[in-house]
């Protein structure tokens, strides 16, 4: 099935055309982004059951962005009607002259008006089991389900939370030439079993997402002993003795060094303001040649895929390395602009209230040839590292500061059972891809979580790629 | 449009709900050096409504509840079958029936604060003119800012009796400094206040291109093994967040805390300073519609108060209090100078962490000062990782204070003997 598209925007399309002709007669630039979505989240835990829609990512409303001699203004609101359009063009017009007094010393940054080449579709993800379909009751009870058998595994867990949430995005993009609308649905599972031993709680988490809909919850169920059982195995844990190790990284340690490690220093909003070293690496080795890197809401049915971005630029499939040599980062139209590249669809808000940068969208690395086992073998002393927690992004260095929950050790080839925890991952990004030694074939990305652009402005994404095996400095 | 919502609630015989109406509006500014990059507006208006449906299953009581958001230009058909679909939802959410904060109504609280007396924008403007006002020097500046300045007015009416609101203006944002000599580098920086803090937000500055000049300076990662470590200013509040989340009701509720009043929360203090923390509110009511106040959290080491949200406080049978995201520290014995002889002194990370659950803490050091016996040393690279179960009996913290939007307390905290990784 199609996912249905909006009555809010279907019905207001007309008057936000009206209010775009009025705009474009006062400025050369104009376009209206119109966002309506709907987010629920679902869990059940020791803390009780929750049903309710998502208060950051439930949002209706539009923004306005124009260029004036100034450069280019922003206007965010969700009321309109015809009886108001006189005075969202007054606040337009005036809101954007008393942010035009500048600091001493400062300038504006005056840059060309944005390609608008011609271009209207209204796309729709499929799914298969809509949540309203599948009802509040069913949902909540197969989450219940699935928490009642994680606490039966072991005594020792003190709380086993199964949590799963939707979101449905309804967009809207109006330029002189351009009029597109998307429905999208991304779902996502996670299970958390926490488990206790004196004042230290260890938790273990697995995660699991698709474009689509509830039809996720079926695929729950065979990790829930698994998520269990990783929860007791932490509690004999052991600090890390810190050092550099040959590790094999699963497939999520694997995206989350695919993301935080590299894909943030190709966002070429970066570029333009000398804040990432890839700048300079284009066309140079970054790492070793059994490395592909892709980006691209039109590549993998995740929690990345959309068919245009905020900035009604269409969806790409971007090769960011190719057999270890860097071709092109990722870009919003503003910074393709001021970089004289063309944008690859990457230009997102966190909502209709915030700003648009470049960001990721499913991000990961090719697979390769390799199977686990033959990865897994050809180490004497190392680790596998499971459940990455954290990450953050150092594009101007190539810093790597990743959180990882688990170290399982292996010695002459061999899993020994013994496991370390917490894990910091740190070094010098190329010198971590250019270790890269072995891939396996299998590639699987996740879109649990959500990316910050530092600290805030948050947008789902996912990433992944396959098992890899390289030298990593753990601490 | 909230008489609307409460018209058709009553129409639903929905009796118990909670609505909360948020008036949102901003002025932001986007600089890549020193040029204006973007300009942006805000007026947003959403209605959150939490409504509750009660009920019983083989001798118990039940409340469960639903929040469902709402948004101006709703018609009455529209917000009928949201609220509802909200109810119905809320007769699957089987938890145990506890009582609905009771309030009263009250006169709007315009928190006082200097930028009520500008327009956003000009307040805008004068918040980047005391930004770049640091920015002078010509071995390290600014290399992009972003800065907002927000007006929110929140109104919480519940079905049992609380009807207030509160008027808050604030000013956050972030920049990034940058050094090209002899190592190109940068740091990330966040900002927060209250008020039209001009002089603070210059003063990070400066020292925000202090730090980045030094970094632009460190060359050489620490040597891996144990070190005496301070940390500073935020990294202190950070590690503080132990403490709030181990105090919050809804962590004893599941049992993920086992404290009590009277626990010793830093277990044995040996060398260390007992804790003396008090909760601060944010906005003088809670999401329930509490009014909030100072309250001391811990004292001597000891626990002395259990705070959270309605549910969960009333689940454990003590006062309702809301959620507290601030705290003041009243410790402090050694100066700081004092303090950091012989110790490794991070500055930066590139994200410094306390997970509260496990207590462990660390974070890759960007920065870090080393003071040996031999003079002070630039290091970088390299991460902490250690356990404040293992050193929260030996924490001692420095005479001199620090203050931002989340925390106030001494300035820096000495811990002893943290696993450092390194070369």
């Amino acid at each position: 099935m199609k996912v249905a598209s909006s009555p809010f925007l279907q019905e207001k399309k007309g008057l936000l055309k009206d209010l775009l002709s009025s705009i474009l007669e006062e400025y050369e630039y104009a376009s209206i982004l119109g966002q309506d979505s709907v987010s629920k989240n679902y869990n059940v835990s020791g803390r009780g059951v929750n049903a309710s829609q998502d208060s950051v990512l439930t949002r209706r409303g539009f923004v306005i962005r124009v260029m004036d001699d100034n450069g280019y203004g922003e206007y965010s609101f969700n009321d309109v009607s015809r009886e108001q359009l006189p005075a969202i063009l007054k606040s337009i017009r005036e809101g954007l002259k008393d942010l035009s007094s500048l600091p001493e010393g400062a300038s504006f940054m005056h840059k060309g008006v944005p390609a608008d080449e011609p271009e209207s579709f209204e796309r729709a993800s499929e799914y298969k089991l809509h949540p309203s379909e599948l009802g509040d009751k069913a949902i909540i009870g197969k989450l219940t389900e699935l928490r009642k058998k994680g606490m039966a595994f072991d005594e020792r867990i003190i709380d086993y939370i199964a949590a799963c949430s939707y979101q449905e995005i309804h967009k809207l993009f109006l330029s002189k030439n351009r009029d597109l609308m998307q429905d999208v649905m991304w779902t996502s599972g996670a299970l958390v079993a926490i488990a206790r031993k004196g004042q230290e709680i260890k938790q273990s988490y697995r995660g699991i997402s698709s474009a689509g809909g509830m039809e996720l919850l079926d695929g729950m169920e065979q990790l829930v002993e698994r998520v269990a059982n990783t929860a007791i195995e932490l509690l004999d844990s052991e600090p890390m003795i810190p050092g550099e190790y040959e590790c094999v990284c699963d497939p999520d340690v694997t995206g989350m060094i695919v993301h935080e490690a590299f894909g943030h220093g190709v966002e070429m909003d970066m570029f333009v303001k000398d804040r990432a070293l890839a700048k300079s690496y284009i066309g140079k080795q970054v790492a070793s040649e059994l490395v592909t890197m892709h980006d691209g809401a039109c590549v993998g049915e995740q929690t990345g895929s959309y068919f245009f971005d905020d900035e009604g630029t269409i969806a790409h499939n971007t090769v960011i390395i190719d057999k270890g040599i860097l071709k092109t980062g990722i870009s919003d139209i503003r910074s393709a602009e001021a970089l004289s590249t063309p944008p690859t669809g990457n230009g997102r808000r966190e909502s209709f209230e915030r700003k648009a940068y470049t960001r990721m969208t499913n991000t990961f690395f090719e697979g390769g040839k390799d199977s686990v086992e033959d990865m897994i073998a050809s180490i004497k002393y190392g680790f596998l590292l499971e459940e990455p927690s954290s990450g953050m992004e150092d594009p101007k260095n190539w810093g790597i500061q990743c959180m990882v929950s688990i170290a399982r050790e292996i010695k002459d080839g061999k899993l020994t059972g013994k496991i370390f925890s917490p894990i910091v991952l740190t070094g010098y990004v190329p010198d971590l891809l250019k270790s890269i030694s072995m891939m396996s074939e299998n590639v699987q990305l996740a879109g649990g979580g959500f990316c910050g652009k530092g600290y805030k402005e948050w947008v789902k994404v996912s990433n992944g790629g396959p098992y890899i095996k390289a030298k990593i400095r753990l601490g | 449009m909230k008489q609307m919502i409460l018209d058709i609630l009553k129409a639903l015989s929905i009796d118990n709900y909670i609505i909360t109406e948020a008036r949102r509006s901003s002025a932001e500014l986007f600089f890549i050096r020193k040029k204006l990059d973007m300009r942006r507006m805000k007026d947003v208006t959403e209605y959150e409504v939490l409504v509750f449906n009660d009920f019983e299953q083989d001798g118990s009581k039940f409340r469960g509840a639903s929040r469902v958001i709402l948004f101006p230009g709703m018609d009455k058909a529209n917000i009928e079958k949201a609220l509802q679909e909200a109810y119905n939802a809320a007769a699957y959410v089987k938890n145990p029936y506890y009582e609905l904060y009771r309030g009263e109504k009250e006169a709007v609280k315009e928190i006082p604060s200097k930028l009520a007396e500008h327009t956003l924008a000009q307040s805008a403007e004068i918040m980047a003119s005391a930004l770049f006002a640091a920015d002078t020097r010509l071995d390290a500046w600014l290399n992009s800012a972003e800065i907002f300045v927000e007006k929110k007015h929140i109104a919480i009416t519940s079905s049992t009796g609380t009807d207030v609101s509160y008027i808050k203006y604030g000013c956050n944002g972030e920049f990034v400094a940058q050094s090209k000599e002899p190592q190109d580098v940068e740091q990330y920086f966040a900002f927060s206040y209250d008020n039209l803090d001009t002089e603070a937000l210059t003063e990070k500055a400066v020292k925000a291109l202090n730090t980045v000049r030094d970094r632009s300076h460190a060359k050489d990662c620490p040597k891996a093994g144990e070190y005496d470590v301070v940390l500073s200013g935020e990294h202190v509040a950070t590690l503080l967040q132990l403490y709030a989340a181990r105090a919050n009701a809804s962590m004893i509720y599941p049992h993920y805390s086992d404290w009590s009043i009277g626990t010793k929360t830093q277990g044995d203090i040996t060398t260390g300073e007992a804790l003396n923390l008090t909760l601060m509110p944010s906005a003088p009511y809670s999401e329930d519609g509490i009014p909030m106040t100072d309250r001391l959290l811990i004292e001597k080491g000891e626990l002395k108060c259990i705070y959270g949200s309605n549910r969960y406080c009333r689940y454990l049978g003590i006062e309702p209090t809301g959620d507290y995201r601030r705290g003041r520290l009243d410790n402090g014995t050694v100066k700081f100078e004092d303090m950091k002889k012989g110790c490794l002194y991070p500055v930066s990370f590139s994200d410094f962490q306390m997970d509260p659950m496990s207590g462990h803490f660390g974070g890759e050091i960007r920065l870090a000062y080393l003071y040996a016996d031999d003079g002070v040393k630039l290091l970088t690279g390299g991460s902490i990782n250690g356990s404040m179960f293992e050193k929260q009996g030996q924490l001692v913290f420095s005479l001199e204070k620090y203050k931002d939007a989340s925390y106030e307390g001494p300035f820096a905290v000495r811990i002893p003997g943290v696993n450092v990784s390194g070369k």
